[in-house]
């Protein structure tokens, strides 16, 4: 990280701080929605760093737009997995789904654990930007999951899953910014500290369904799902790393067809009693064509679940067969930008094109195509009816729910850029790093990494960042393990992305309930913090070794 | 006007914005990129004076699934 001359002093820190604590406390005590929150925090951050940062304006309008241009990457999934929402619903699939489900099992932790958890993890071993928030949110809404739930599960649930997930994006970019010594121990370590985030991801999900009662009947179950995710993705460490948690996923999915004939899961937990998160009437889809004389009542589980089936199909053969994907990401657009100086001798290299975008191998395309070709299915099956003349096209209503959301994610990035340009993110992470000792900073590694996936949203970008000055702050502090820093850092990135607004906000499109942002983040939050001690004391642990 | 509208308007700022700035950035064109700086925070400063000013909300602008139930 080319770090300049920038002034690490506890003002500069303090400054740098401000726009988090303004997205935060507007968001959390003021009630402000994210489209409001957002681009108020971004132009604070605009003004410090004009003011207090000496970023030069044309500086500030590239930082600008190149965080709206990585907003498109996400924008491109939310409006798609939108879509997609918005044809099942209208199909009628939720019904089917949650009828399916329930003939599947009838135990609703169960349900809860294997789409929430499971699922969203596996579908996070092959394509990533936020896609299993939006593709797995619907369906717990679908099975009767009040929706602020709907999307905090999946948010926490498959966190662990972003470091090695995306056929092992964010590794493969610690790899490449980073000196790692010994890449071995460091994956190794990470898997370790990434278990422990898997298994405080069940539990809490568990924990928040019901309760203690809950945590009782679905222990078993938790562990044997942790064990599967982070012994396999464990095991992959020293075989494949970039296939691990694809491997891990899959396993772990296919486990689930025995798991669900144990009698424990297979029927209704009677001792189960108040489930909060779950709603008392479970939400309904618009009849489609059960109401139309000699036509199919009832959609089938199969043509219910074949947007995901379909989905899964095309994103492994895009993304996991070598020739398929070198031919689709040949095509690749991209804006260019020159080089810039930023206030304190801070050199920004010039890009052309700035991080192109590959369209056919981006995960928004796999559920954008599965949209379309499941549109043409349950047209052609008479699922789908045509809106009536009182009702919005597909297209006006996919219009109007998703700009507030896609408003709300452009300015977190936006502001993520700004904060990175004029140099007020790295004055956060080298404050903590100038005045730590060995163990203070074993404990504050992972919370760096956190501060990365909060403001950068993404644990992949979180790991470009940071991981360089975690290697260079091992290095100037004899005892410090250069791998289990960076494991830390990589455990942390993960788990800062949970409390990042703008991951929230791809659950809050999906299922269209823009404002309710502050909401699931004070419950991510709680996670966020326990989870991020606990890492913080296991990495003082690894350390010791 | 439409609070729906403006907010579409807003949206449709903020793209337009990106590659006025990338040309204008590139060429050393100040004017261009300016404008597109400027259409950006335009963009984003609509939906902050929205919360305080008051526009037609018809059903339509609603989402279907509401709030959290309960």
């Amino acid at each position: 990280m080319n770090t300049g001359q920038l002034p690490i002093d506890l003002f500069h820190w303090l400054i740098s701080l401000v726009p988090i604590a303004v997205l935060m406390i507007l968001l959390l005590w003021r009630n402000w929605k994210g489209i409001e929150a957002g681009p108020a925090a971004m132009l604070v951050a605009a003004v410090l760093a004009l003011l207090i940062f000496q970023a030069p304006i044309k500086t500030l309008a590239v930082a600008a737009a190149k965080g709206m241009w990585n907003a498109v990457f996400i924008l491109y999934v939310v409006w798609a997995a939108l879509l997609l929402y918005l044809v099942t619903l209208r199909a009628g699939a939720f019904d089917a789904l949650r009828r399916g489900f329930m003939e599947f099992s009838r135990n609703e932790l169960f349900l809860v654990l294997a789409i929430g958890w499971v699922f969203s993890t596996f579908f996070q071993g092959v394509a990533g930007f936020g896609a299993p928030i939006a593709v797995t949110a619907p369906l717990l809404f679908g099975i009767g999951m009040k929706p602020v739930f709907a999307i905090l599960i999946p948010l926490i649930a498959h966190t662990f899953a972003k470091m090695f997930g995306t056929l092992g994006v964010g590794w493969l970019a610690m790899l490449r910014v980073a000196d790692v010594p010994d890449p071995l121990r460091t994956a190794v370590e990470a898997a370790i500290l990434l278990g422990l985030v898997n298994l405080l991801g069940g539990l809490f999900v568990t924990w928040i369904y019901g309760r203690g009662r809950a945590l009782l009947h679905g222990l078993p179950l938790i562990l044997i799902i942790t064990a599967i995710h982070g012994g396999v993705q464990l095991g992959m460490m020293f075989v494949n790393q970039t296939l691990s948690m694809f491997v891990a996923g899959t396993v772990c999915l296919v486990a689930l067809f025995p798991l669900s004939r144990w009698k424990r899961y297979a029927e209704p937990a009677s001792s189960i009693i108040d489930r909060p998160i779950m709603q008392e009437k479970p939400p309904e889809s618009k009849p489609a064509a059960s109401s139309e004389p000699g036509q199919k009542a009832e959609m089938g589980l199969g043509l219910a679940l074949f947007p995901y089936i379909f989905m899964t199909i095309i994103a492994l053969l895009a993304s996991g067969v070598g020739p398929i994907n070198d031919l689709l990401r040949q095509f690749r657009v991209g804006l260019s930008f020159p080089a810039l100086a930023t206030g304190f001798d801070r050199i920004i290299a010039a890009a052309a094109p700035y991080s192109p975008f590959a369209l056919f191998t981006h995960p928004g395309t796999y559920v954008m195509v599965t949209a379309l070709v499941s549109l043409a299915v349950y047209w052609g099956k008479g699922f789908y009816k045509s809106p009536g003349a009182e009702e919005p096209s597909l297209l006006a209503n996919l219009i109007k729910d998703s700009v507030p959301s896609s408003i709300a994610i452009a300015s977190f990035m936006v502001m993520s850029k700004v904060m990175d340009y004029s140099g007020q993110t790295s004055v956060l992470a080298l404050g903590l790093a100038s005045v730590a000792s060995v163990h203070s900073y074993a404990f504050l590694a992972g919370w760096v990494g956190i501060l990365g996936g909060l403001l950068t949203f993404s644990s992949t970008a979180a790991n470009i960042l940071f991981s360089q000055l975690q290697v260079q702050a091992a290095e100037a502090l004899p005892g410090l393990n250069i791998s289990t820093v960076l494991a830390a850092q990589a455990a942390g990135g993960t788990v800062g992305t949970v409390i990042a607004p703008a991951n929230i906000v791809i659950g809050t499109g999906a299922l269209r309930i823009p404002g309710q942002e502050g909401v699931i983040l004070r419950y991510a939050l709680q996670w966020t913090i326990g989870t991020g001690v606990i890492i913080g004391i296991a990495t003082v642990i690894l350390n010791l070794f | 006007m439409r609070r729906f509208s403006v907010l579409n308007l807003a949206f449709l700022m903020m793209l337009a914005a990106m590659p006025t700035i990338s040309i204008g950035a590139l060429n050393d064109n100040a004017t261009l990129w300016a404008v597109g700086l400027v259409l950006l925070l335009a963009g984003f400063l609509i939906p902050i004076v929205l919360r305080f000013v008051h526009l037609v909300t018809t059903p339509k602008d609603e989402p279907d699934v509401g709030e959290e139930p309960g």
